[in-house]
């Protein structure tokens, strides 16, 4: 599991690693602890503006903050200490929790992998891992964590170890720079409702359109990680609403493939591609838009 | 590519009249048994006037052209959908992930003769719609007999 640029780094690093051939992994205390400040670093973000906006007593402030860390903490070491992954023969077992939580999932049901990195993980350099699993009855697609937090240069290792089915080597195509106008408009037009909206029901409401510059630039953000690539055996999906995710899909597991354009888009020969693996009653679907056409189909 | 049956077009129109009366009779309901006094009541009602006007000149105009977009294609490995005029989609569905296949026939669509196929696969369903029935019975069967083989 690489993408080819970054073929010769890796390389390297695998020789020494080979050495060490257990089939187990184990997320570390630190790591864990990483997690805890980048989730708590949201809620310190939201009560600083909640401060700002009613106005709070400084000391009040930092008791709130204090608070929020301690039960940030508290939930997610009771969640995740000690989560170690298993490999056996067609079986990954998992065992988590301060209350020891015992799972086993069937590699041969697993439809895809899905990596996330979120927006301060990913400048960090962790990401985290899912897996969704063909179920019967009830929960028909379920997605499990199989590893909450861990540094990126771990990834190929990991892979390695615990899916080999799922280790392979794939060249992203990126969107082409002839859809970007396209994407910014549309994603624009949504937004610039509501800001026009708030500008005119709340008071200074103006101030907001401070924000249209932050927007674009995250936008074309999101627009360079647009991915896609389309092999005999995986399917490989990349994009990013909030966090950055990376989708790796067997192909077997492919319930439907959708291509869709708009008369704009067919001029310029730009497609939206939807794949549809098996979910509940409506399915569960991936997609990625402003693609160039001649890729698949 | 084939086409869907030519009766098509008729059909699409008598379903915009149908829900074009629905909203129209919802709007008037409302329109008799509500005080006017309030902005937002004012709003609600004339936005379901202006749906029922909208839908009413799509069932008219657009039948033509969507007719003329909708294709479809079914052989042994695949079944292909096109449609869509201004939003054109391209639906691929392999003939290994089909369940099964169903046929959906109202009053109306018994009338001309006519039926939807409805494909379903483990991710939701697809359909082919207003098909002639003796077309439309045949691609059933021929699809059931793939999926049957496949089963043995």
């Amino acid at each position: 599991m690489r993408e080819l640029k970054s073929k010769e780094e890796n390389e390297d690093k695998n020789e020494f690693e080979v050495e060490e051939n257990i089939k187990e992994f184990t997320t570390s205390l630190k790591d864990l602890f990483t997690m805890v400040t980048m989730t708590s670093s949201i809620l310190i973000g939201i009560s600083i503006i909640v401060a700002f906006c009613f106005a709070i007593n400084n000391i009040k402030i930092f008791i709130i903050l204090f608070i929020s860390l301690i039960i940030c903490t508290i939930i997610t070491i009771i969640k995740y200490y000690k989560f170690t992954v298993i490999r056996e023969v067609d079986n990954i077992k998992l065992s988590y929790g301060l209350f020891n939580k015992n799972q086993v999932i069937p590699v041969k049901q697993i439809q895809s992998l899905i990596i996330v990195e979120g927006v301060i993980k990913k400048p960090l350099g962790y990401f985290t891992l899912k897996v969704e699993t063909l179920g019967y009855g009830k929960d028909k697609c379920k997605s499990t964590i199989i590893c909450p937090i861990a540094k990126r240069n771990v990834l190929n290792k990991f892979i390695k170890d615990i899916l080999p089915e799922m280790n392979i080597s794939y060249d992203l195509r990126t969107s082409p720079g002839k859809a970007l106008n396209g994407f910014l408009l549309f994603r624009l037009l949504e937004e610039l409702m509501v800001i026009g909206l708030i500008a005119i029901y709340v008071p200074y409401g103006y101030f907001i359109f401070l924000l249209i510059p932050i927007l674009l630039i995250w936008h074309n953000l999101r627009f360079e990680d647009n991915g896609l690539y389309y092999g005999t055996d995986f399917v490989v999906m990349r994009y990013r609403k909030l966090n950055r995710k990376t989708v790796i899909i067997k192909r077997d597991c492919i319930q439907s493939f959708e291509k869709q354009q708009n008369i704009f888009q067919k001029r310029k020969a730009i497609a939206r591609y939807k794949v549809t693996i098996a979910g509940d009653c409506l399915g569960k679907s991936y997609k990625v838009g402003y693609m160039s056409e001649n890729n698949i189909c | 590519m084939k086409k869907i049956s030519a009766i098509s077009r008729k059909m699409w129109t008598i379903e915009g009249l149908i829900t074009t009366g629905i909203f129209l009779a919802i709007a008037i309901i409302l329109n008799i048994f509500l005080e006017f006094n309030v902005l937002w009541k004012y709003v609600i009602i004339c936005s379901i006037y202006g749906l029922a006007l909208v839908i009413l000149i799509n069932s008219l105009l657009m039948p033509k052209y969507r007719y003329k977009k909708y294709r479809y294609k079914m052989d042994e490995e695949k079944i292909i959908l096109r449609y869509g005029i201004f939003n054109e989609k391209n639906v691929v569905i392999p003939m290994e992930r089909v369940q099964y296949v169903g046929i959906q026939q109202g009053i109306i669509l018994r009338k001309f003769k006519l039926l939807n196929l409805k494909v379903h696969t483990a991710g939701g369903h697809y359909v082919i719609p207003y098909l002639e029935s003796e077309v439309g019975k045949k691609a059933q069967l021929s699809i059931s007999r793939i999926v049957q083989e496949r089963r043995i």
